[in-house]
């Protein structure tokens, strides 16, 4: 069961890498005036802050939803567990300029370990 | 064929190119705020822009509360927040990924409201999609260009709510119901409201069918602790400052301070699929039950102006586009069904693809909402933009600035942009002494601020006070509407106007606080700044001209 979880993360993985250039595509038609390294950098951090974390958050119900419902729903959920955790963890003194390393990152481990753990 | 990932690839770039490329002159960064229409979008940006320096928003940044140090952040910050860490993460300027953020909101919010009817059918999903157009027509365009931000991020998570009970039989379903409600309650208070009420009406409807039973009380009951737990912070403060300075009062509204409001006859002939849509709806509500009660829902809240909501009420309408896309995409599919299955998920594809050049106006059809193209720079200006950063980052901290006259100072948060206290002229006062050919000390002033959650702070533990209640002139000088202008550290003079006569006055000003003292301490083409170096002595003559 745990192999197959595996196998299908790995799948998964390289539709969202090849999300991540379809992003990339469209950004760079969208914003045609845009350097390609500042649309690079944008769509890199929409990855990084909400996709990724979103796509590992939402893996414990792999079984139940597609793909498409995950990534769509699990981008949102980063966005708004990102918005309360930083508020939060401003209030309690960690400076903002730390929370977009330190949040996804932090989404990413929980939602691997919840997942593993199911 | 699968024809679906391509559609929503084409969907998602159009929407990203009507929304914001266009408005944004087909760049993601800028030298200054782009597009900002009006004073909120300054509010927003400010105040992301205050919580950034500050590395968190354990206060109101001073400057939008006249001076306070000591103002506890009240505003639900989810957009801040979000905007400041792409900020960081991307190093795009905080102004431009804010904004994009209130954007990709609501984009997202089409793309969740897809993925809820999806749930039920994909084609009908997929002829809904394309009424998101609409987000960018004339009247829902105002909550991008007015900076009504926070609600359209509050908007994304109440759909998100709506997508949480369609799917509240999956196991666990409730942590993610008590996220999107905690991140409502985050983003914009009175969204909760809706999200909460929502919940309701969907319990009414399952005792209504008889499929009420414990496992939905118990997982409501777990979300609402989780979402509890989430949102208390904010709420307490909530409960102690806006809901006491904005009471709820009976009173029917249908004026939106000369803001644009939509109504349902803005969706003109598209009103015959919509109507069609609700009717098929209705009779198949058990099986559509969440997007159908969601829109008829929603279509309610939009009409609460008419029990004291007010404003509150016709924020949602900017996102109708979005909860009522079920009904336009159940309408048109009615007559595709018309059509053999062997061709239906091309002719859903070929329809979806129709609407959105008809939307967007590509094909000009009359009496059809369209796209409303719109690219400016908006309010800020370079030379402007180069002043407000030149005081902000050259000023003491404590100093207190004087606007004079400036064409654009009416949608005063823009001020905030020098991150200090600051006062402006009263216009009227200003062209009065004008037309009377008098140079004066004394003019009628406003400080402006933010007064809608009357300025709290704390006093004790859980004892928070209201500055805008306690205090007035006497006990704090920034209360005050008439100043004596020489009490001032910095004076802004605009040396362009629309009207040159004003600029002329402002420098004929300017000319004789030089003479008085003053020293000037910047100047681009627009901008002139003065050094106030007699403050609270004479830095200027009165006298007649």
């Amino acid at each position: 069961m745990r192999k197959e979880a595996f196998d299908i993360m790995k799948k998964e993985l390289k539709y969202i890498g090849l999300l991540f250039l379809v992003f990339l595509v469209i950004f760079r038609v969208v914003f045609f005036k845009e350097n390609l390294v500042v649309l690079f950098r944008l769509v890199l951090s929409l990855f990084w802050l909400f996709a990724l974390p979103g796509y590992f958050m939402m893996l414990y119900w792999m079984e139940k939803i597609d793909f498409t419902e995950r990534f769509i729903i699990g981008i949102v959920l980063a966005a708004g567990l990102i918005g309360i955790v930083s508020y939060y963890l401003g209030l309690a003194g960690l400076n903002l300029k730390y929370h977009a390393a330190i949040l996804p990152l932090v989404l990413i481990l929980a939602g691997i370990v919840i997942n593993l753990k199911k | 064929m699968n024809l679906e990932k391509p559609y929503l690839a084409v969907v998602f770039g159009a929407l990203l190119f009507l929304g914001v490329s266009t408005l944004w002159d087909h760049r993601l960064q800028h030298e200054f705020p782009y597009g900002y229409m009006a004073s909120d979008t300054f509010q927003q940006q400010t105040r992301a822009e205050g919580i950034k320096d500050a590395g968190n928003y354990r206060l109101e940044p001073f400057y939008i509360v006249k001076g306070y140090q000591d103002v506890i952040g009240y505003y639900p910050s989810v957009i801040h927040h979000l905007g400041i860490i792409l900020h960081f993460s991307s190093g795009i300027p905080l102004y431009d990924t804010i904004y994009f953020m209130a954007f990709l909101s609501a984009i997202l919010s089409s793309f969740v409201m897809y993925i809820l009817i999806r749930t039920f059918n994909k084609q009908i999903a997929m002829l809904s999609l394309p009424l998101s157009i609409l987000l960018f027509s004339s009247k829902s365009y105002i909550g991008f260009l007015f900076g009504h931000w926070a609600s359209i991020t509050g908007q994304l998570f109440l759909i998100c709510i709506f997508w949480s009970v369609s799917r509240i039989e999956l196991s666990k379903s409730e942590i993610l119901l008590g996220i999107f409600i905690g991140a409502l309650a985050l983003s914009h208070t009175s969204e909760l409201v809706y999200g909460v009420g929502f919940i309701f009406v969907y319990a009414i409807f399952l005792l209504f069918f008889r499929k009420f039973d414990l496992k939905f009380v118990k997982k409501v009951s777990i979300a609402g602790i989780i979402s509890g737990v989430v949102s208390f912070y904010t709420i307490f403060i909530f409960t102690k400052s806006f809901a006491i300075i904005n009471p709820y009062h009976f009173e029917i509204s249908n004026d939106w301070g000369g803001t644009p409001i939509f109504y349902l006859t803005d969706f003109k002939l598209l009103l015959i699929f919509m109507m069609i849509g609700v009717v098929s709806g209705f009779m198949l509500l058990k099986k559509f039950d969440v997007p159908v009660i969601a829109g008829l829902y929603m279509l309610g809240i939009g009409y609460t102006n008419y029990i004291g909501f007010g404003i509150r009420a016709f924020q949602p309408r900017l996102l109708w586009p979005v909860y009522f896309s079920f009904f336009f995409g159940m309408g048109l599919y009615a007559l595709i069904k018309l059509i053999p299955s062997a061709f239906r998920s091309i002719s859903v594809f070929g329809t979806g693809i129709a609407i959105m050049l008809l939307l967007s106006n590509i094909i000009p059809v009359p009496n059809i909402p369209t796209y409303y193209k719109i690219s400016s720079s908006g309010l800020m200006d370079p030379w402007h933009w180069q002043a407000f950063q030149w005081l902000g980052q050259n000023t003491p901290k404590g100093a207190r600035l004087y606007f004079f006259y400036g064409d654009v100072y009416d949608q005063d948060a823009i001020l905030r942009n020098s991150k200090r206290t600051h006062a402006q002229v009263v216009p009227q006062d200003f062209f009065a002494a004008l037309q009377n050919r008098s140079v004066k000390r004394v003019y009628t002033s406003e400080v402006p601020a933010d007064h809608g959650a009357g300025m709290p702070y704390k006093k004790s533990f859980l004892n928070i006070g209201l500055h805008q209640v306690e205090d007035n002139a006497k006990t704090y000088i920034m209360w005050g509407d008439s100043f004596d202008v020489c009490i001032f550290d910095y004076f802004i003079f605009d040396k362009a106007s629309r009207q040159k006569i004003l600029a002329d006055y402002n420098l004929l000003i300017a000319n004789d606080m030089l003479k008085r003292g003053s020293q000037k301490v910047f100047e681009n083409d627009v901008v002139i700044i003065l050094k106030n170096n007699k403050v609270g002595g004479d830095c200027i003559e009165e006298r007649s001209f």
